[in-house]
């Protein structure tokens, strides 16, 4: 009954709409990923750097909280932090810091990290 | 309304807000395993920008392919196919951003780069769920007499195509593809290479799923020579694109290269024969 091939009925309105939308959405996408591909060579070294955001005490120990930066646009994977403060060590591995991105964690210490934590990456696997 | 079943071609903005619907539902059915899979979050932004890039492209080509065979609506020429094209892949980038921001994966303190790293991938199978889903539940009959490309050679492989890719798909981000290419010899590879064509061929032709007696057409000499033998190198190729688009080729000599390829060929090979009965 209904004759497909013939090209009399009309498109709606909303087929439009939807189909530019998709075509402005995957035209955004392109964009983004142009701008990261010129911005971030990929075969880059990751350049990270640690740094205590904050520090709060819950009940016996002390909790530091940790921002993990890369500055580079190489992702790295199992990145593992190490915190000393005098004799205590404390570690925090993170599955995945992305590239030109944040990860954050916590270290949890006996003493107040605010006596002079150190805190450095030691090691990562690329993905 | 009944003016509506009959008659598949959308023309007003109601029934073509119908199809959308049902192609939201073919989305969620098509991708929420792999939204909800830690690997796939992580390909979004550790993946090279221009794999990605042209991964959609591939997407989007696609998209107009099965809109050809079987779209979410019956569509009547090209023009229509790349506007189905479109609304589909505006469907699969809305449902997979709602999703992976429902679980907590899309967060607003990541980077632009990163979020679209994230649902550019996951776009890929929730557009293919938004383009066919609405078939596969049931929507398909009037639609699939109208699209006479499905008949004819290319069209078949075309759908093969589509098949071994989707299925690909759903493995290749898992690490256990590479596992597996690690921990089987030759041997075993051979043999599923040979169980991976075999299936393809029993599924075509001889278990008897719907529209056996027309595929067969010149016996099972012929059919296996000219269907389900390019069917299966359809797989490999789909298999081999898959791993080299997510990066799991790199760095892999070319023996086990050649095994990580047989194996995700294997559920390609069972794509490729489901997507010719279902789609």
């Amino acid at each position: 009954m209904a004759k497909p091939s013939s090209r009399k009925d009309p498109i709606p309105a909303l087929e439009w709409i939807a189909a530019a939308l998709g075509l402005l959405v995957f035209l955004g996408l392109i964009a983004v990923l142009i701008r990261e591909a010129v911005t971030g060579g990929s075969d880059d070294v990751p350049r990270l750097s640690a740094r205590v955001e904050s520090v709060t005490p819950v009940a016996d120990h002390y909790v530091a909280q940790i921002v993990i930066a890369n500055a580079s646009g190489q992702t790295a994977a199992a990145v593992q932090v190490e915190g000393k403060l005098g004799d205590e060590t404390a570690t925090a591995t993170f599955d995945y810091v992305p590239g030109k991105s944040e990860a954050r964690g916590g270290l949890l210490l006996k003493s107040d990290p605010r006596a002079g934590l150190e805190i450095s990456v030691v090691g990562y696997e690329l993905p | 309304m009944a003016e509506a079943r009959h008659d598949h071609v959308a023309t007003t903005n109601r029934h073509y807000a119908g199809a959308l619907a049902r192609a939201f539902a073919g989305a969620l059915i098509f991708s929420l395993p792999l939204l909800l899979t830690m690997e796939m979050w992580w390909l979004g932004f550790y993946l090279e920008p221009w794999r990605l890039m042209q991964f959609m492209l591939g997407n989007v080509l696609l998209l107009y392919g099965l809109s050809h065979v079987a779209g979410f609506e019956e569509s009547h020429n090209w023009a229509d196919d790349i506007l189905d094209a479109f609304s589909a892949y505006l469907v699969a980038t809305v449902t997979a951003a709602a999703v992976l921001t429902l679980i907590g994966a899309l967060r607003p303190q990541m980077t632009l780069g990163e979020a679209a790293g994230m649902v550019a991938i996951q776009s890929v199978p929730a557009s293919f769920g938004a383009m066919i889903g609405a078939k596969l539940l049931g929507e398909g009959e009037e639609i699939e007499a109208t699209e006479r490309w499905r008949e004819t050679y290319s069209g078949e492989l075309f759908l093969m195509l589509a098949g071994a890719l989707f299925l690909s798909f759903t493995v290749v981000p898992t690490e256990e593809m590479i596992l597996i290419a690690f921990q089987i010899d030759p041997w075993h590879a051979l043999a599923t290479m040979a169980a991976s064509l075999l299936l393809l061929h029993a599924i075509l032709y001889l278990v008897g799923f719907e529209g056996q007696e027309r595929r067969i057409g010149h016996g099972h000499g012929r059919a296996l020579l000219f269907h389900s033998l390019p069917g299966y190198a359809i797989a490999l190729l789909a298999a081999g694109y898959m791993l080299w688009t997510f990066g799991r080729l790199d760095g892999l000599d070319l023996g086990h290269a050649a095994m990580a390829i047989v194996v995700v060929a294997f559920p390609a090979s069972i794509g490729a024969a489901i997507a010719q009965v279902v789609i």
